[in-house]
């Protein structure tokens, strides 16, 4: 199969391109970003593309003739981008790329990232939702993700191929860009004084191997992969050795701005996260895939407060 | 079973001493399920002494091992539904969900955290899944801040899942008396996923509800 990646510059689109690169059934590999990849990939052909570059895109993937596609160009807001600039390009990279798959006519199955935020936490809404539940975002990367699934799930329709949206938790890792993990490894965090309600996370080893398995599989819906287990703000923070702050509703602004000062930007669905929760049933993945996160909610938290000592390489050799 | 949540065989918590609660409360160790039940604190007040005396329980063993859906008839929050969920939590040593919960802060983060949820239908649905014990309103429904939901879609998840439905009544304490739940037989679901199978359930239920709510009281 041959296999386009986008996003294959962000932590999550590395590692999916290293996996499939052992794998025996991809004939070849394509990545685009608008940063290069993390790791030395030696099957990947990338191509330095911006988001919002349609038309080198779409030069891109009619070069190419993917047949399999992981839509991975996903932008948190406050991850690698602003909120606004992230909800742009990953709105320009979805539409840009799926519009010239539906021309190009020769893809078989797509695999696009979205998250659990595309439930949003209304008033009243589930508080662990599956699959059955209907979409209803409250934030702006909720909507993001809302709107990529919408425009999959079209092209999907349209070309009559299986779409799988990954419905990820939230990604956290030491080495992963996230406003929830910057936040937490703050010494002080703020937390909702009201509640400590549940959340959810996936490490992104997991994800990439989740979306491996979702490469490899004729499923046409969302699937909500999710680590197993939960951990409430006060308990993420104590894994830590934070310190928490508890905060009451206009307490929230200043919390944020302080927050964005010291670099951690605190995004509305980080906050909604921190106040609401975010969980979800994860066995249908379980069924579909027919594999399971290796690590838990409570291991991934206490992975991302781990830094490993710098070891300083003396240089063997003396270069010019 | 949810994996979002603690799974139910998980939940179970080994050491229920002070020191390995509060041990666990201050590491961030304190387990907790998907819909915020805090089972240390959950685990510790149902073995507070003397709770159980409050509470006549009549039939506990016809409680499954696994899931299953408490159908109460209508009775008062306070002296009747807070006594099902204490006397059966108490006798079975496992918790009670009780359902609708208000999802107003901060009185659903206390409430969570002892067990109770909202009434979304897919929260019932995960609850069943996890073998958790979930009590609902069965003539009315589970009632929430923003409508109720329709007990057909509380008794559809039970049959999604196979859980038996089990009907339980509940006589308030007054006085001196005190509060008393009668468990009745359970009505099961398993091989039975026709829509019209819901209807059929919930009638049976309700037939052994009235006849259970009808019948002369043991001595307490």
């Amino acid at each position: 199969m041959r296999v386009l990646i986008t996003g294959v510059g962000g932590d999550l689109g590395t590692r999916v391109a290293l996996a499939l690169e052992q794998a025996s059934e991809v004939s070849a590999l394509c990545g685009i970003d608008v940063d290069p990849p993390r790791r030395r990939l030696r099957q990947l052909e990338f191509h330095r593309v911006d988001p919002a570059d349609r038309s080198r895109t779409a030069a891109v993937v009619r070069t190419f003739e993917p047949t399999h596609v992981a839509h991975l160009g996903i932008f948190e807001p406050n991850a690698r981008s602003g909120p606004a600039r992230a909800v742009g390009r990953t709105a320009s990279g979805t539409v840009g790329l799926l519009s010239t798959l539906a021309a190009v006519g020769t893809v078989r199955r797509v695999v696009a990232r979205s998250g659990i935020e595309v439930y949003g936490r209304r008033r009243g809404s589930a508080v662990c939702p599956d699959e059955d539940v209907a979409p209803d975002p409250t934030t702006a990367f909720g909507h993001s993700l809302r709107h990529v699934e919408q425009v999959a799930h079209g092209v999907g329709r349209r070309l009559d191929v299986p779409v799988t949206a990954l419905r990820f938790a939230p990604l956290l890792g030491p080495h992963f860009p996230s406003p929830l993990g910057r936040l937490l490894r703050l010494p002080v965090v703020p937390v909702s004084a009201l509640g400590d309600p549940p959340f959810s996370v996936l490490h992104p080893a997991d994800a990439a191997a989740a979306v491996v398995a979702a490469l490899g599989v004729d499923h046409d819906g969302p699937l909500d992969v999710v680590a197993p287990g939960v951990v409430t703000p006060h308990a993420a923070v104590r894994l830590g050795g934070r310190l928490p702050l508890p905060v009451l509703g206009p307490g929230w602004r200043p919390a944020r701005l302080l927050a964005e000062l010291v670099g951690a930007p605190l995004p509305d669905h980080v906050r909604e996260l921190l106040v609401r929760g975010r969980a979800a049933a994860g066995h249908r993945a379980h069924e579909v895939l027919g594999w399971r996160p290796e690590r838990g909610t409570t291991d991934v938290v206490e992975h991302l407060f781990e830094w490993p000592a710098v070891t300083y390489l003396r240089p063997t050799e003396e270069v010019a | 079973m949810t994996d979002a949540g603690v799974q139910a065989e998980d939940l179970v918590v080994p050491d229920r001493s002070l020191a390995a609660v509060i041990g666990r409360r201050a590491t961030g160790h304190a387990p907790v399920d998907a819909w915020g039940l805090d089972v240390d604190l959950a685990g510790v007040l149902r073995s507070l002494p003397g709770l159980g005396s409050l509470v006549v329980v009549e039939g506990v063993g016809r409680l499954p091992d696994g899931p299953a859906l408490l159908a109460h008839g209508r009775v008062p929050l306070g002296g009747g539904r807070l006594a099902l969920a204490l006397g059966i939590a108490v006798a079975a040593d496992r918790p009670v969900r009780l359902t609708g919960a208000p999802d107003v802060a901060p009185v659903i983060g206390l409430l969570r955290r002892l067990g109770a949820v909202g009434g979304h239908p897919a929260d019932l649905r995960g609850l069943l899944l996890a073998g958790e014990l979930v009590a609902v309103d069965l003539p009315r429904g589970v009632g929430t801040v923003d409508g109720p939901v329709a007990a057909h879609d509380a008794v559809a998840a039970a049959v999604a899942v196979g859980a038996p439905l089990v009907p339980v009544a509940v006589r308030p304490a007054l006085g001196l008396r005190r509060a008393r739940v009668r468990i009745g037989e359970p009505v099961p679901t398993r091989r039975r996923r026709r829509p019209r199978d819901v209807d059929e359930v919930a009638a049976a239920v309700r037939t052994r509800l009235e006849a259970l709510a009808g019948a002369a009281p043991a001595d307490a």
